[in-house]
């Protein structure tokens, strides 16, 4: 059920037929959803690779509703790539992927597992850890400090607020004020807009 | 929580996003904010910053001394008691290698900093490990553990930042010297192998043994 290496997607390779006007292209696809996927199905499968599988049948499940105009709402195209994402997850755990997966490793043990505990914290790549650490570094101990005890020592903000003598609501602001410092700092894949708390929230 | 509607203000009041990312919400609440960060950039932004801190703070722990958690009580903020995180003992292993650590590049020098976590578990020095060059490639072989399912295989800077590491099952592991990125050319990089039971336990570990990196082309 999963594409071969060979028909994974590529610039110069589209194995779903021309664009259709209105449609949104399969790079647009990819560059909104690929690591939401990718995120959604290593939570479920705790495999990397095997979520990149996910993530490319999705992709291409999706593309092919799309262009056979199978999907009429296309606001409602965030939904269907859930829901999709969710319908091939599923299957993934009874189909012979990961016993196919296994075999490759057998053949090329460099066809590595990720090491750890944590699968999701394997979907950063080394480069990218990298970068989000040089760029930590650019923001205040106060900042930096607040992020980690939020997101790594897994602290929550109302807990974290009474220990710092603040207001939940005020915590809060001080998180979204330091995401939005460190997502600066990386440049590219966060924009203030987006993190930006005058955007319309999506109520 | 009421797991039926997810909204921004709903992620922002209740942690959703670093919750998600601990794997503290129940299996249908985790399911429904994934549903919503599907269609909310702004949510979805707040996940990957939330992923990427993570990420960092694992491989960087080792070179951190204090615990995050008792460092946020650094700075303008008053000063609070020290904070007991939940999951207290991985920051206490780590706050406790990290010291033995800092303490041995301190004494030792030039000595790199050793590795953390499971590389601490196996007998040290139990595999005899040899790198070398086939060309541009940096090889690491080794003898092989009987006991073991498969290998850690880990190529370090000095200062135990990783640059690669991999599961892998044979008794060699190359890296051409095109696909390392980040490490300057004649930089001094330490291997480690460790051995690992089916569990992925180390059983055995070789001292770090180190290589230089060839120039690029």
């Amino acid at each position: 059920m999963f594409p071969t290496d060979h028909e994974r997607y590529s610039a110069d390779q589209d194995p779903t037929g021309p664009p259709v006007p209105g449609v949104p292209t399969e790079s647009e696809l990819a560059a909104r959803y690929w690591d939401r996927i990718r995120l959604f199905a290593t939570r479920r499968v705790n495999d990397a690779s095997l979520a990149e599988d996910i993530a490319q049948e999705t992709l291409r499940r999706v593309i092919e509703a799309l262009r056979a105009g199978r999907v009429q709402n296309t606001d409602a195209i965030a939904g269907f790539v859930f829901q999709t994402a969710k319908h091939v997850c599923m299957h993934a755990h009874r189909s012979a992927g990961r016993e196919a997966r296994a075999m490759r490793r057998l053949h090329d043990p460099s066809d590595a597992d990720v090491v750890g505990p944590d699968a999701l914290t394997h979907l950063v790549s080394e480069e990218r850890r990298r970068r989000v650490r040089t760029a930590l570094e650019t923001l205040s101990p106060e900042d930096r400090d607040l992020l980690h005890a939020v997101y790594f020592a897994q602290l929550d903000t109302a807990e974290l607020a009474a220990k710092l003598g603040l207001s939940p609501g005020a915590l809060r602001v001080r998180k979204h004020r330091a995401v939005q410092r460190l997502a600066a700092a990386l440049g590219a894949r966060q924009t203030d807009e987006t993190l930006s708390g005058d955007r319309e929230l999506n109520e | 929580m009421e797991p039926t509607r997810i909204t921004c203000t709903r992620v922002e009041e209740e942690d959703l996003d670093a919750r998600y990312l601990a794997g503290a919400l129940s299996e249908e609440e985790a399911e429904a904010f994934e549903e919503h960060y599907f269609g909310c950039d702004r949510c979805w932004a707040a996940v990957q910053i939330g992923l990427d801190v993570r990420a960092a703070a694992q491989t960087g722990m080792e070179r951190r001394v204090d615990p995050p958690a008792l460092a946020v009580a650094r700075g303008s903020e008053p000063r609070p008691a020290p904070i007991a995180p939940r999951r207290w003992w991985p920051l206490a292993i780590a706050a406790t290698v990290a010291v033995l650590a800092v303490g041995l590049w301190q004494w030792g020098g030039r000595s790199p900093v050793m590795p953390t976590g499971d590389g601490l578990r196996g007998p040290a020095d139990s595999i005899h490990a040899v790198a070398s060059f086939r060309g541009r490639t940096l090889v690491l072989s080794w003898q092989g553990t009987p006991s073991a399912d498969r290998y850690g295989v880990r190529l370090q800077k000095r200062d135990a930042t990783v640059v690669v590491e991999r599961i892998v099952g044979d008794t060699s592991f190359a890296i051409p010297r095109d696909s390392l990125s980040g490490v300057a050319d004649r930089e001094r990089l330490f291997w480690e192998v460790r051995a690992l039971d089916a569990l992925r336990r180390t059983i055995a570990r070789s001292r770090l043994v180190p290589t230089e990196v060839p120039a690029s082309r």
